[in-house]
């Protein structure tokens, strides 16, 4: 081989070379591409991205305020700069709000952290401006940078009597929604037990290690699930008055159990015999046997259809407000068993109280369901209004005829039982249903046990509803008790005071 | 001829007045110093381009313009974390462009050169086992030498012997014999850099030894066995030594261990990741939580600062220059001088794939340093040499 033939051979060689080189740039670009595309974006976000942390504590958080600007939640500036989130609202609105704690933000204040971290100044060019700036610099210079405040739709108060009303132990605690049937803006939201956000980091890790039901970190409110027994039969109701004629006339034989074919047969509570009675008079003594025979008539499909129209199957997401999804199932007529259990809100309907209190609403609205609001308005730095919310129709679930007989039987509920928190109801002119609602509870152990929840869902007054409530007290025990005394103690205070 | 100097000259100038302009601004004072910096490199730079255009004109032209982009992008950076550091690296620019030139000035025909194998060898061998005996410890390598003096990276030289040594001696290749020596150093200086635990060394060597003895021998086969027996001693050294096993396990793993072992990786992740498409801007970053970020971490300082488009871009001129620098192997008339220029430009292409692979955590990291930008001399001065000696070999297509 002479030196031309070596070095031609050189040349494709380094041509091969030369390619491969090519490729390995070509391969950087592309993983470079892949980064910006695809990882770059959860990497910034991680939490041990001390930019992320200094940024924002350039920013002072914005307040969050109660519906009357009673201020629930703020943040200070500490002497080595670093801020304090202070929470007004302590264990009453710890879920619901949230807290905001180093690397982990939740609840609302994490649905408005945006917001929240924003600075809306922007320098006023115009001739006055600057001569304002002109004799004083440091007003624009060195100005605290200060994020949006939000004025919520809760009202403090009425969320601190919700909190007193509940307890911690089984038997007392639980979840409660309360809401403005014409807005539906959410007046009251709350769990318990619950915990002191302002003292979180000291008792998180005893607090991650109470995992009862869920845990106390969740906001069991509006992201529980529960089976809703006896106050899901308004839908029941609902779908009964509208798809079958003549309903309301017909008399039904009441003799204590629902014989079914397949699966367990359904007794009322107690095994109570109410004998011959109409609708009206079934809803009020929660006949399990005319409603499970109802939804039989009716089957699983329409059943849940009308379910649906309040939101039941679907993901529901409102703004800064996420719920878990609730469940009607479509059990098939041969099931027979299983759907008329589900015609009583048991076997495999689930609901979160604020569901329920949704239901309750759109009742109460003559059949308007109105969106579930949070957030009334945001304000700059400054006090002045950036943006307002404004009410907005959801979904309507039933004619204006249909709804407002619903309205009246659940009006009759309350004016016909003897029970004494009914009685003082009645008083308010005040509506709902009760429920009791056989369902499972996780202990701390992780075992579960057996328990009976009591609900109670309503409003008042009845002739021009104001609030609408669902309350769940686990293990809350049979008959109205636990649950409707709380709601209606807090439907008195509200209808008394606001 | 004149023209197309200084239509070369106008955007260099420009890109150094526009970083360092940017620098001095943010700084609460407006910052002189900074501007004087960015004068004396124009002026250096200026030079370099009067001196290899007109009295060197057979030579490549645009290699002088990427010779001076990538060190201006680096003392920028480095002027805006540490500025007393950027002023040790502009004197390592002026000595390393200086060299640069003085090698093209001063070097004889190139082709004189190529009987000197032995002592290449002795070099090689002398500079790569220096720090295995006489070395000190920083970032977990042994790789650098303290003559009380100066301190050095030897295998930064070993590198250039390294190269002169393989040209010289696969340059007539004939038989399987005449590669069982050039073999032996190649595996020898790799030992030596797996044994002072300078991997990313390990790796240059690997890629440049097995690129000229392909280049040289046009057998695939003998690709393959290089291959076959790189691979069979990267599976070795990953049983035997237990920082190789680390390095791969926080590659395929950096999160589980951001707090110890990838503490590097991950905060330089996260530079990359906050910095986006056009990055923070000069000084607006906060590349004080990356380690080593003068030097290796360089590439996430850039890319956090002035963004992914702008690291795109300085690929784009490492391509340019690697293109360049081939095109000068291509025109070589002498086999020596051609696997010369082969073995640098795959040196300092592979020098940045390597390290930008890295720091990205495409490929598991390894220290090495981003060539021109990165703060050191010796990787500076054995960069210049390596192209000075290109641009030398550049010469030949037309003499």
């Amino acid at each position: 081989m002479n030196e031309m033939e070596r070095k031609k051979a050189l040349n494709r060689n380094i041509k091969v070379i030369s390619a491969v080189i090519l490729a390995l740039f070509m391969g950087i670009m592309g993983y470079m591409l892949y980064f910006h595309g695809v990882q770059e974006e959860e990497i910034a976000a991680k939490p041990g991205n001390v930019r992320e942390q200094a940024k924002r504590n350039e920013i002072l958080r914005g307040a969050i305020f109660d519906r009357n600007g009673k201020v629930l939640t703020y943040s200070e500036r500490q002497s080595d700069n670093t801020q304090k989130r202070i929470y007004q609202g302590a264990e009453a609105f710890a879920q619901v709000l949230g807290y905001e704690q180093r690397n982990t933000v939740t609840g609302l204040e994490y649905a408005l952290d945006d917001i929240l971290t924003k600075d809306e100044f922007v320098f006023d060019f115009s001739k006055e401006g600057f001569l304002e700036m002109l004799k004083d610099p440091s007003s624009v210079l060195n100005r605290t940078k200060e994020g949006n405040s939000v004025v919520t739709t809760l009202d403090q108060e009425l969320q601190w009597r919700a909190y007193d009303l509940l307890g911690d132990e089984l038997g007392e605690k639980g979840a409660i929604v309360a809401m403005n049937p014409k807005t539906g803006e959410i007046l009251a939201m709350v769990n318990r037990p619950s915990y002191d956000p302002n003292g979180l980091k000291e008792n998180y890790a005893s607090l991650n290690e109470k995992q009862y039901d869920d845990g106390v970190f969740l906001n069991t409110a509006a992201r529980g699930s529960y089976a809703p027994g006896s106050t899901y039969k308004i839908i029941t109701l609902l779908a009964a008055l509208e798809k079958l004629d003549g309903i309301e006339e017909r008399t039904f034989k009441d003799n204590g159990k629902l014989d079914v074919n397949v699966g367990k047969d359904l007794p009322n509570v107690n095994g109570t015999i109410h004998g011959n009675i109409k609708l009206k008079e079934a809803f009020a003594v929660s006949s399990n046997v005319v409603f499970g025979t109802l939804a039989i008539e009716l089957g699983g499909e329409s059943l849940a259809e009308v379910a649906e129209r309040f939101g039941f199957n679907k993901e529901q997401s409102f703004p800064f407000l996420n719920m878990s999804t609730s469940k009607a199932p479509k059990y098939p007529k041969n099931e027979d068993g299983a759907l008329a259990a589900s015609g009583v809100g048991q076997t495999g309907v689930s609901a979160s109280p604020l569901q329920m209190a949704m239901v309750a609403s759109a009742i109460a609205n003559d059949g308007n369901l109105m969106t579930p609001m949070m957030v009334n308005s945001v304000l700059k730095y400054d006090g002045t209004q950036k943006e307002k919310f404004e009410p907005k129709l959801y979904n309507t679930v039933a004619d204006t005829e249909t709804a407002q007989t619903v309205k009246t039987y659940m009006k009759n509920n309350v004016d016909t039982s003897r029970n004494e928190t009914m009685k003082a109801l009645a008083k308010l002119r005040g509506a709902g249903k009760t429920g009791t609602a056989q369902d499972f509870y996780q202990k701390t152990d992780g075992t579960k046990i057996e328990v009976v929840n009591s609900w109670f869902v309503g409003f008042a007054p009845y002739e021009d509803p104001q609030i609408a409530v669902a309350v769940v007290v686990l293990d809350g025990g049979f008959g109205s008790g636990k649950a409707a005394s709380i709601a209606t103690e807090l439907m008195r205070w509200y209808t008394e005071n606001r | 001829m004149r023209d197309s100097k200084i239509r070369m000259l106008m955007p260099i100038f420009l890109l150094t007045f526009g970083l360092f302009f940017n620098i001095a601004i943010f700084q609460p004072v407006f910052d002189i110093g900074a501007m004087v910096m960015a004068g004396v490199m124009c002026v250096l730079i200026a030079y370099a381009h009067f001196v290899i255009n007109k009295f060197f004109g057979n030579g490549d032209k645009f290699l002088v313009t990427f010779v001076s982009v990538l060190p201006v992008i680096g003392i920028a950076v480095l002027y805006r974390l540490n500025p007393s550091i950027a002023i040790k690296q502009v004197l390592w620019f002026i000595i390393g462009i200086s060299t640069y030139i003085s090698l093209v000035i001063v070097l004889p025909d190139l082709k004189r050169f190529m009987k000197f194998r032995y002592l290449y060898l002795v070099g090689t061998v002398v500079f790569m086992a220096m720090a295995t005996f006489i070395g000190e410890t920083r970032y977990g390598a042994k790789n650098w030498v303290d003559l009380g003096f100066i301190s050095f990276q030897p295998s930064e030289f070993g590198k250039i012997f390294f190269v002169f040594y393989l040209a010289s001696s696969l340059k007539d290749f004939k038989t399987l014999k005449s590669l069982i020596e050039p073999g032996i150093i190649v595996l020898v200086s790799i030992g030596f850099m797996v044994l002072q635990r300078d991997l990313g060394s390990a790796m240059i060597f690997a890629f440049i030894g097995i690129a000229m003895i392909f280049a040289a021998t046009s057998k695939v086969k003998y690709l393959l066995a290089s291959f076959g027996i790189g691979a069979v001693g990267a599976v070795l050294s990953y049983f035997i030594f237990p920082h190789i096993r680390r390095r791969v396990m926080i590659w395929r793993n950096p999160w589980e261990y951001a707090q110890n072992e990838s503490y590097q990786i991950v905060q330089g992740l996260y530079a990359m990741a906050s910095g986006g498409l056009f990055g923070s801007g000069l000084g607006h970053g906060a590349p004080q939580y990356i380690p080593v970020r003068e030097s290796d971490y360089i590439f996430a300082v850039i890319v956090e600062e002035l963004g992914m488009i702008f690291a795109f871009l300085i690929l784009i001129i490492y391509f340019l220059m690697f293109y360049r620098n081939i095109r000068s192997a291509l025109k070589a008339t002498s086999t020596f001088t051609s696997l010369l220029a082969v073995g640098f430009s795959v040196m300092i292409a592979m020098q940045v794939i390597v390290i930008i692979g890295g720091v990205l955590n495409m490929i598991p990291l390894t220290g090495i340093t981003l060539p021109l930008i990165s703060y050191g001399g010796t990787s500076m001065l054995t960069v210049f040499f390596s192209l000075g000696i290109i641009q030398k070999i550049s010469e030949e297509a037309t003499s």
